[in-house]
């Protein structure tokens, strides 16, 4: 008898074993490859991120876009607090009660004074506040310049230098003239003075301003320059002294030794008199006196005038002219009469 | 042109109109006048001369019209061909008489003498329904002499101008009175 050999197995009992174990994997590969394709990506759940924020105390902070003015001033505050206040508490006016719970409000002073303002800003994690002693300084109400002013001469030849008088009220402290009403500016100054070197109608607009507002005065026609007066269109009565009848005067020489006078000088004390003479005599054809010339305004009035206009013809104009005619008649006969 | 002397109920009629405040010139000219400095200008009462010339136009365009259509009348053509002495018919009922349209225009002008500064025309438009009662017509040498209302009643609508539109201003019906041209006046 052969002995059995115990660490060898039966080739039978081995091929067996191969056979069982591929059957097996040939069954899982067919029934688990499908599910494995089935298969949903997995989920990664993570905790919810809770952000739990690190609250601090509010640190209240204003600014205002103005602090000083004349009443009624407005003044727009603006919250600059840190931290994140959820609520505002706001004295504007230093009373000690709140005027507002805006983060940014507006407030109008109306009173002159010296106002100190409040802010108390609160969180969650507690409240600041924010004092700020004067902070607002009202003045006293200014009243808006109101334009106004006087100029002359107001009519007259050209060149005419008219002089401009401000007569605003209210202490203006700039002034916009426009002298030709053309629009455009002539002269910043108070008082100005100005030529007008062309004839025509001239409407004057003044702007005054100052801190508290602004006017505007605009006088239409204020000055009229008139064409420059030749001697063709208003011949001057002269007087022709007989060259016989005229007393010969010595002329006496002037000194030697003293200043010798410009020739053109000597005609100056003439010119006056002959410019005196054609001014008088200028103004006597115009039926005016020289003080009325340059005291009075502008001869301006206003004209109503009117007609009727028929569509069609007028049968009836002569009918009613006469008429009319016959009765003003009548009542000058009846008036005669009488 | 004659203008007569304006119908008292044209007058109040004019005035309730302008109370409205309708006309742009006279506001206009309102504003020149608070403008300008000239005390003498100030006096002027603009919107008292601009009712006055307005009602004497209405009243003159409404009395000349009726007169028009009453001589084109066949009673009174008839009568005309006659008359070669004076005398005088009664025309108790006329029928009612629908006035052509007519325009009384008045213009508003700021002078200085005789340099014009600003102007501003208004241009109305009238029209008219008459009745005429107890007309007298007197008639001479184939001519209307003298013309009298007995009574008249007028229904009258006055537009503003503007341009290619027209606005409705004003309409009233009443009796009027025209000075010195009703029957019963002397």
């Amino acid at each position: 008898m052969r002995p059995q050999s115990s660490g060898r197995s039966d080739p039978g009992t081995v091929r067996s074993w191969l056979f069982i174990t591929a059957v097996l994997l040939l069954f899982c590969g067919c029934a688990v490859m499908p599910a494995l394709s089935q298969v949903q990506p997995p989920v990664i759940v993570r905790p919810p991120m809770t952000l739990i924020p690190d609250i601090k105390i509010p640190v209240a902070g204003f600014t205002a876009d103005v602090t000083a003015g004349t009443a009624p001033l407005t003044v727009r505050f603006t919250d600059m607090s840190l931290n994140n206040p959820t609520s505002w508490s706001w004295d504007l006016d230093g009373d000690g009660l709140s005027d507002s719970q805006a983060g940014d409000p507006e407030y109008t002073y109306s009173v002159a004074g010296s106002y100190t303002v409040t802010l108390t800003v609160t969180n969650r994690a507690g409240k600041d506040t924010a004092v700020k002693q004067g902070f607002i300084t009202v003045g006293k109400e200014v009243p808006s310049p109101v334009a106004g002013f006087s100029a002359s001469p107001v009519r007259g030849t050209e060149p005419l230098t008219v002089r401009f008088a401000d007569e605003s009220r209210n202490n203006p402290t700039a002034w916009w003239w426009d002298v030709d009403n053309d629009g455009t500016i002539d002269s910043r100054e108070k008082n100005p003075v100005w030529t007008y070197t062309e004839s025509g109608v001239y409407t004057v607009r003044l702007t005054v301003s100052s801190d508290a507002g602004k006017d505007e005065e605009v006088n239409e026609a204020a000055i009229i320059v008139l064409e420059p007066v030749t001697a063709s269109r208003t011949p001057l009565p002269t007087t022709n002294i007989p060259m016989t009848s005229m007393p010969s005067i010595p002329i006496p020489l002037p000194p030697l030794a003293g200043p010798v006078q410009p020739p053109g000088f000597a005609w100056l004390p003439a010119l006056i008199i002959v410019a005196c003479l054609l001014t008088g005599a200028y103004l006597l054809m115009r039926g005016r006196s020289s003080r009325q010339a340059s005291d009075d305004g502008p001869d301006l009035h206003f004209e109503v005038t009117g007609g009727i206009e028929y569509g069609e013809d007028d049968a009836g104009e002569d009918l009613l002219d006469s008429m009319v005619e016959e009765l003003e008649e009548r009542d000058e006969e009846e008036h005669g009469r009488t | 042109m004659v203008v007569l002397e304006p119908s008292p109920e044209i007058v109040e009629e004019v005035a309730a109109m302008l109370k409205k405040g309708s006309i742009p010139a006279l506001r206009e000219a309102g504003n020149r006048v608070r403008k300008t400095p000239a005390p003498s200008l100030k006096s002027i009462d603009i919107p008292a001369e601009f009712q006055k010339l307005l009602s004497s136009y209405l009243t003159t365009g409404l009395v000349r019209l009726s007169i028009q259509k009453v001589q084109a009348s066949d009673e009174l053509q008839q009568s005309l061909q006659d008359s070669r002495s004076a005398y005088t018919i009664l025309l108790h009922r006329l029928p009612v008489l629908r006035l052509p349209e007519y325009s009384p225009y008045i213009t508003i002008a700021l002078k200085s003498g005789a340099t014009e500064i600003w102007q501003a025309e208004t241009t109305f438009s009238v029209t008219a329904l008459v009745t005429l009662r107890n007309t007298l017509v007197t008639l001479r040498e184939e001519k209307l002499r003298e013309f009298r209302f007995g009574s008249l009643n007028a229904g009258m609508s006055i537009y503003l101008k503007k341009g290619p539109i027209e606005e409705a201003l004003h309409s009233f019906k009443r009796d009027l009175t025209i000075p010195g041209m009703m029957a019963g006046e002397k």
